[in-house]
C-alpha cells in the first residue's frame, strides 16, 4: 500500500518523459522501416560490386537491417536516464520536496526502491517493448532478406541498459551535495565512461557485465548517499 | 539502519574505485592535451629550424645532411651506392624524379631521372605480400565493435541477371556461412564440409584469419580465399564449391602472402582464365 | 510527571565552520502547545530537521516518542504530523492525489471527514492542483494534510510564513482544531509573536543557535520587563541590577529592560541609585521578544531610533 502509493507518485513523475520518449522512437521507427525496404538494399549491395576486381572489405560488411534505429534507441536510451535522474533526485533539490516525502512512515530505502522500480518500469514499458516489436518485425519472415541476429537484439539491450546506468549516474550527480565542479560530476563522469569503454568492446557477455558492475557500484553508492544524506 | 552499515563496505569501496577511474581518466585526457601540445609545439620548432636559409650550412654541412638522407642501395656484386633525391623545380612536376648516385667515396657517379638509371639493384619482392584488400583478424574484430549502429556482417551476395539470390553471412562464433534466399529463408551453410542443409551437418572452418575476396571477370559474384588457422579454402559461392586449397596438420599457418591483385592489369588476359583467377599464394607454416 | 514526547539533549549542529545550533537542551511533555521563535537565522528549521532526522547533527541527540532522531522508525513517524517550511508539496498533484497519497502511510489513523472539513471549511477544490494554488491555499492543504492523521506529535516549521492575517487566522483556528483533541503535542516555529501569545502554552526563544528561554508564555510575559526610572538630578552612571538586558539614558530618565528581575528588587535598586519614581511598563509579546533577542550593544535596530 504504502510502497505502491510511492511508486505511483514516482511513475506518473516519469510518466512524460516516458511517453516522449516511446512517441519519439514509435514514430523515428514506423518512418524508417518505410524507407528502408529490401529492394532499396538488394541494389544498394549489387552495385557495390564489379566484375574482374579485388573486393574492398567494406564492400562486403553491411549493417543489419534497421541498424538505423540503433543510433535513435541509443540516444533515446540516454536522454530518457538523464531525464528521469534529473527528475527524480535534482528537481526535488529546487522544489523542496525532499522534507515532505521522507517524513513517511516507511523507510527511506523503501522511498529509494520506489523511485528505482518507477524509472526501471518506465524503461521497461516505453523503449523496451518498442524494441522487441523491431526486432520481432524484423525477423520475421519475407521482411527482409538477411533477417538481424539474436547479437542485434542484445546489442539493442545493452543501449537500453547504457541508460539505465545514465540514469544511476544522473541520480547519484543529483544526490550529492558537493559542488558540481567536485565530486557531484563523478557519478555521470563514470556513466559517460562506461559507455565509451562500451564502444570499443566487441564481446556481448564482456560488456553485460561490465555494464551489471558499474550498475551494482553506482547502485551501492545511490543506497549510501541516500541513506546518508542531510535533506 | 543495518543496510546503513552494511552498504559501507561496499560504496566506500565503490566509491574509491569511481573516483580514481574517473581522476585517471581525466589525467589521461589532461596528458593527451600536453602530449599534442608539445607535439605541435616541436613540429613548428622543426618548421622554423628549415626555414633557415641553406646559405647557413657549410658545404661539410650539406654533404653530411646528403649521405644521412640517401637511400642506400646494393648492386649484385654487393657494392653499395648511395641515391640521393635532387629536388623538383617547379615545372617539373610530370617529369621523373631526378636522382644522383654516388659511391661509398662520395663520387658522384650518375645523375638524372630515376626510372633511367644505369644500375640494377637488389630489391625485395614486392609481389609477395599482402594484399592490401584482404579482409584480416583485426577488420574482422573491427565488425564487431559494438558502435551505436550496432555491430557489422560479412555478407557475400550471389546474383543472376543483375538481381541479388542469395546472401551468404559469415557467423565468427560458430564459423561458418549461413545463405538466405531472398525472401529471408535459410538455404543452407558453409563449413569445412562444403555446401549442407542443414544446420547439423555443417563442420566449422577453424578460427578466422584473413580472406581476400574477388569477383572473376564475367561475373558479379565474389569468389573467397579464406584463410584459416590450419587451412586455406577456396569457397565460390555460385556454384557452391568449397575447395581446400592447402591444410597444415602440424603447425599453424604463420602467414599467407597474396599475388597483390590491386597489380593486376585488368586487361591482361591472363586473367580471363577461370581456372587462374585465384591469386598466387606464398604460405608459411 | 507527564510523559515527553520530544527531547533534546546538547543538541548541536554545524555547518562547516558556522554553528546553526549550539548545545539545544529540551522536554516537551505530551499535550503541550509550545512555540519556537527565533529571529531569521535563530537556527529554528535546523533544529526542527534535527529532531525529525533529517540532518544529522554534529554533537548530542534528540528524542521522539521515545526514538532517536537518527533512527525513527516508520511506526514512530505515522505518529508525527510535519508541516514543512513554505508548504513544498508535490506541484503536479491535485488536493485529492495528495489526500490519497497521505491518507497511504497512516491508513489506520486518517481522518477522512476531518480533512474533508478542513478543506471545505477552507473552502478549496479538491481537484485543484497544488501548482493552482496560492501561498495560503498551499498552507491549508499542508495543514489538512499534517493533521487528518491525527498525529500524537505535530511539528510546524514557520507555517504561517507569508501568509496574511485572515489566512493566519483560519490557519491557526484549523491548528487549534488539533489541539482540541486531548494530549497532543504541538511544536511550530513561527516569527509571528501575535500567532504564538494566541496558541502556546510555552514559548522556546533561540537565538544564533542557542536556548535564550524555554518555559510557559506566562513565565516568559511575567520575566521580561521595561522599568523607566526618573531621577532628581542625574542619571547614575553604572547600573548594577539583576538581569539586566538593555539600558537607555533619556535626559533624566533611566529605562531599563530586565528579565527575571521581580518588583521587590526593582525597588531596593529604585531607592539605592536615589530615583524618584518608577513606572514599569507593559510590553506585548513581540517587544518583550524584540528586546530579549536584540544583541546586548545595540539597544535599537536602526540609528536614527537613538535620538
Amino acid at each position: 500500500m504504502r510502497f505502491s502509493s510511492l511508486l505511483h507518485k514516482e511513475f506518473r513523475e516519469c510518466l512524460p518523459w516516458m511517453l516522449l520518449a516511446a512517441i519519439l522512437f514509435v514514430a523515428v521507427t514506423s518512418v524508417l522501416f518505410q524507407t528502408e525496404t529490401y529492394s532499396e538494399n538488394n541494389s544498394y549491395r549489387f552495385s557495390r560490386l564489379s566484375p574482374g576486381t579485388v573486393i574492398s572489405s567494406y564492400k562486403i560488411t553491411f549493417y543489419p537491417a534497421m541498424s538505423e534505429t540503433g543510433p535513435w534507441l541509443f540516444f533515446l536510451s540516454i536522454g530518457l536516464g538523464l531525464a528521469l535522474g534529473v527528475r527524480q533526485f535534482w528537481i526535488p533539490n529546487f522544489t523542496g520536496t525532499w522534507p515532505f516525502l521522507l517524513h513517511r512512515s516507511v523507510s527511506r530505502n523503501t522511498i529509494l526502491a520506489a523511485k528505482l522500480t518507477a524509472a526501471s518500469i518506465a524503461f521497461a514499458c516505453s523503449i523496451v517493448p518498442i524494441w522487441v516489436g523491431i526486432y520481432w518485425y524484423a525477423t520475421r519472415p519475407e521482411v527482409f532478406a538477411v533477417p538481424p541476429t539474436f547479437r542485434f537484439f542484445i546489442e539493442g539491450w545493452i543501449f537500453i541498459t547504457l541508460g539505465l546506468v545514465t540514469y544511476l549516474g544522473a541520480g547519484l550527480s543529483g544526490l550529492s551535495t558537493a559542488k558540481w565542479y567536485t565530486t557531484k560530476i563523478f557519478g555521470l563522469a563514470f556513466a559517460s565512461l562506461i559507455i565509451i569503454t562500451t564502444f570499443s568492446q566487441r564481446s556481448l557477455v564482456w560488456v553485460l557485465t561490465l555494464i551489471a558492475v558499474s550498475a551494482a557500484i553506482l547502485l551501492s553508492r545511490i543506497f549510501d548517499t541516500f541513506l546518508r544524506r542531510e535533506f | 539502519m543495518k543496510l546503513k552499515i552494511k552498504l559501507q563496505y561496499i560504496a566506500t569501496p565503490a566509491k574509491i574505485f569511481m573516483a580514481v577511474l574517473v581522476i585517471l581518466c581525466l589525467l589521461s585526457i589532461l596528458q593527451g592535451i600536453c602530449i599534442e601540445i608539445e607535439r605541435t609545439y616541436a613540429r613548428a620548432k622543426r618548421l622554423t629550424a628549415k626555414e633557415k636559409p641553406e646559405a647557413e650550412l657549410s658545404q661539410e654541412e650539406r654533404r653530411q645532411d646528403r649521405i644521412r638522407s640517401s637511400s642506400k642501395e646494393f648492386l649484385a656484386d654487393g657494392t653499395i651506392h648511395l641515391i640521393s633525391r635532387l629536388e623538383r623545380t617547379s615545372g617539373q612536376r610530370n617529369q621523373s624524379e631526378k636522382v644522383q648516385i654516388y659511391d661509398v667515396n662520395d663520387k658522384l657517379l650518375w645523375e638524372g631521372p630515376r626510372d633511367k638509371k644505369p644500375y640494377e639493384y637488389l630489391f625485395w619482392d614486392r609481389q609477395f605480400q599482402v594484399s592490401r584488400d584482404a579482409f584480416t583478424q583485426q577488420d574482422l574484430k573491427r565488425t564487431q565493435m559494438i558502435t551505436p549502429g550496432f555491430s557489422r556482417y560479412i555478407e557475400i551476395p550471389v546474383s543472376s541477371d543483375s538481381k541479388i539470390e542469395q546472401i551468404w553471412r559469415y557467423h565468427p562464433a560458430a564459423q561458418y556461412f549461413k545463405g538466405y534466399d531472398m525472401r529471408g529463408e535459410t538455404i543452407g551453410y558453409v563449413g569445412s564440409n562444403g555446401f549442407t542443409e542443414s544446420k547439423s551437418e555443417v563442420k566449422p572452418l577453424g578460427e578466422f584469419r584473413q580472406f581476400t575476396a574477388w569477383c572473376p571477370v564475367d561475373s558479379y559474384n565474389p569468389i573467397l580465399l579464406l584463410q584459416t588457422q590450419k587451412s586455406i579454402y577456396q569457397i565460390n559461392f555460385e556454384k557452391q564449391e568449397v575447395e581446400l586449397i592447402f591444410e597444415s596438420t602440424d603447425s599453424d599457418i604463420r602467414r599467407v602472402n597474396l599475388f597483390a591483385w590491386i597489380d593486376a592489369k585488368s586487361d591482361d588476359k591472363e586473367y580471363a582464365d577461370p581456372n587462374k583467377y585465384r591469386p598466387l599464394l606464398h604460405c608459411e607454416t | 510527571m507527564s510523559e515527553i514526547v520530544l527531547e533534546t539533549e546538547g543538541l548541536t549542529k554545524y555547518y562547516g565552520d558556522s554553528l546553526a545550533v549550539d548545545h539545544l537542551d529540551l522536554e516537551i511533555p505530551r499535550g503541550c502547545i509550545c512555540g519556537f521563535v527565533g529571529r531569521n537565522g535563530a537556527g529554528k528549521t535546523t533544529a526542527i530537521k534535527l529532531m525529525l532526522g533529517l540532518l544529522e547533527p554534529t554533537a548530542g541527540s534528540s528524542r521522539l516518542l521515545g526514538c532517536d532522531s537518527s533512527a525513527l522508525t516508520p511506526a514512530i513517524r505515522q505518529r508525527i504530523g510535519y508541516v514543512t517550511e513554505g508548504h513544498r508539496l508535490f506541484r503536479w498533484m491535485s488536493i485529492a492525489g495528495l489526500e490519497k497519497f497521505q491518507r497511504a502511510f497512516f491508513p489506520k489513523q486518517w481522518d477522512d471527514k476531518f480533512f474533508t472539513d478542513m478543506i471545505e471549511y477552507f473552502d478549496l477544490p479538491k481537484k485543484k492542483k497544488i501548482k493552482h494554488l496560492s501561498n495560503g491555499q498551499r498552507a491549508q492543504v499542508s495543514l489538512a494534510l499534517a493533521l487528518a492523521p491525527n498525529p500524537e506529535l505535530l511539528i510546524m516549521d514557520d507555517p504561517t510564513l507569508g501568509l496574511d492575517a485572515a489566512i493566519r487566522r483560519q490557519f491557526l483556528e484549523g491548528m487549534i482544531g488539533l489541539i482540541m483533541r486531548e494530549g497532543r503535542t504541538v511544536l511550530f516555529s513561527s516569527h509571528i509573536l501575535g500567532d504564538v501569545e494566541r496558541v502556546s502554552e510555552r514559548i522556546v526563544v533561540i537565538d544564533k543557535g542557542i536556548l535564550r528561554a524555554y518555559c510557559s508564555l506566562e513565565q516568559f510575559q511575567e520575566a521580561v520587563k521595561k522599568v523607566i526610572f526618573t531621577f532628581a538630578d542625574s542619571v547614575p552612571n553604572e547600573v548594577n541590577i539583576d538581569g539586566l538586558l538593555h539600558c537607555k539614558r533619556i535626559e533624566k530618565q533611566l529605562e531599563l529592560t530586565l528579565v527575571g528581575t521581580d518588583d521587590e528588587q526593582i525597588a531596593e535598586w529604585a531607592m539605592s541609585a536615589g530615583a524618584e519614581n518608577h513606572t514599569i511598563v507593559k510590553m506585548n509579546l513581540e517587544d518583550q521578544f524584540i528586546e530579549f533577542t536584540a544583541p546586548a550593544n545595540q539597544k535599537r535596530l536602526f540609528k536614527w531610533e537613538e535620538r
